[in-house]
């Protein structure tokens, strides 16, 4: 009995905790199947009843930006899109009723 | 980029608390260094799952019989997700989850030393579920901010699991304590087999190999050996002296002024011969360990897909 080796499949588990949360990503496990996968991953990740549910995805067939560099991010000014950007309409709101008649 | 350029924004990046992961760029010696303790424990996982193993069947009663079941269930489950991650930085070094299992059967790869010993009596599986996975906890707590991003995530999961084996450990221990004179008698008798080898746990006080100095610089680990025993000690002696148990150590005791736990150096002899796979039951676990290796090579082929040149 001799096979040729061959290279495992690795997929990425995600799961669900509830039903209207979202699938978060739990980790990843090699698998002959994605019916062996979802066996082994209901076995890895929910033996306590964790998640509800269970994506398999092999890792190969996900598409992925470049993991670009926290601080270079966040260094550009982006106050326009966030709420605290705002927070100046309360001023804008008392300084108008002071000056209502 | 230069090497010393990419060496630069690599520790910049790890002085900023941002995480590796395993596609980033690393220098060599951190891939090794990561691997080579995440291996360590994965290892330790497996082989710790073996002396609970053995109390199954025995286990008094079908709630504690699941209990344990559940409990080793967890054990190979945690050697799974590990050597998982393992696998990724270990993939650019050319090895494979073979072999790291050939590395451990054949004694290359180290385990933790407590799972060398054996485990005689039911209150050693008290014992061990309180006390070693308590000390497990501490090791792992402090690791769950390790610069290796792959390995926190996996560790949190692992953490909140061991939490629960402390308190299935505890409520046994809890319960021979509460007992005849013949179950507490067992329960000292199995706290004083056991004290020497969790002392041991965390590993000589004075370590200072360049090699761990660079393991902290990189933040693959974060506390030394000292502090996460002095961390055990805080938070596990008092409650083994609440309950009248006596480690067997004289000397043990909370100095008032600076909080230091004072105690008595165990044997390191022992230690280095039981780490360089000595130990009372090192020789027949890893036995069993290649047994079950070889005999379910099937199934491994079944689930993973491995096709190995048989
Ligand atoms: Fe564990
Ligand atoms: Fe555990």
């Amino acid at each position: 009995m001799s096979h040729e080796p061959v290279e495992e499949t690795v997929y990425e588990v995600f799961g669900q905790t509830d039903r209207g949360e979202p699938y978060v990503q739990l980790g990843s496990l090699p698998a002959a199947d994605p019916e062996m996968g979802l066996m082994l991953a209901r076995e890895l990740f929910s033996r306590r009843g964790e998640v509800i549910s269970l994506w398999l995805v092999e890792r190969q067939e996900i598409h992925a930006t470049e993991r670009l560099d926290g601080d270079l991010i966040r260094g550009t000014d982006r106050t326009y899109r966030m709420g605290e950007g705002y927070r100046v309409t309360v001023e804008k709101r008392q300084r108008l009723r002071r000056v209502k008649p | 980029m230069t090497d010393q350029a990419r060496l630069e924004a690599f520790e910049a990046k790890i002085a900023g608390g941002e995480k590796i992961e395993s596609d980033d760029w690393m220098p060599e010696l951190y891939r090794k260094q990561a691997l080579r303790l995440i291996l360590t424990h994965a290892n330790s996982e497996l082989m710790g799952a073996l002396p609970e193993r053995e109390w199954i069947p025995r286990a008094p009663g079908m709630h504690r019989k699941l209990a344990v079941l559940a409990k080793v269930q967890d054990e190979i489950g945690h050697a799974q997700l590990i050597y998982r991650v393992a696998e990724d930085l270990a993939r650019p070094l050319g090895l494979t989850r073979d072999d790291f299992m050939q590395d451990l059967i054949s004694g290359k790869a180290k385990f933790h030393n407590v799972f060398s010993y054996p485990a005689p009596t039911w209150a050693d599986v008290g014992v061990i579920a309180w006390l070693v996975d308590g000390a497990a906890l501490v090791t792992q707590g402090a690791l769950l901010r390790t610069s290796y991003g792959p390995y926190g995530r996996i560790l949190r999961r692992i953490c909140a699991e061991e939490a629960i084996h402390l308190k299935h450990g505890e409520d046994i221990v809890l319960t021979l304590a509460a007992g005849t004179a013949d179950q507490r008698q067992m329960l000292q008798d199995a706290l004083s087999r056991w004290w020497e080898p969790l002392l041991h746990f965390f590993g000589p006080p004075d370590e200072v190999s360049p090699n761990t100095e660079q393991m902290v610089r990189w933040g693959i680990r974060l506390k030394s050996n000292e502090e996460m025993r002095q961390e055990f000690l805080q938070n596990y002696a008092p409650k083994i002296l609440e309950i009248g148990l006596l480690p067997p150590d004289p000397g043990l005791r909370k100095d008032p002024v600076s909080g230091v736990w004072q105690y008595t150096q165990p044997n390191w002899d022992v230690f280095w011969k039981v780490v360089r796979g000595d130990g009372p039951k090192t020789k027949e676990r890893l036995e069993l360990r290649r047994m079950a290796y070889e005999d379910q090579l099937w199934v491994r082929q079944a689930v993973r897909g491995t096709h190995h040149v048989a």
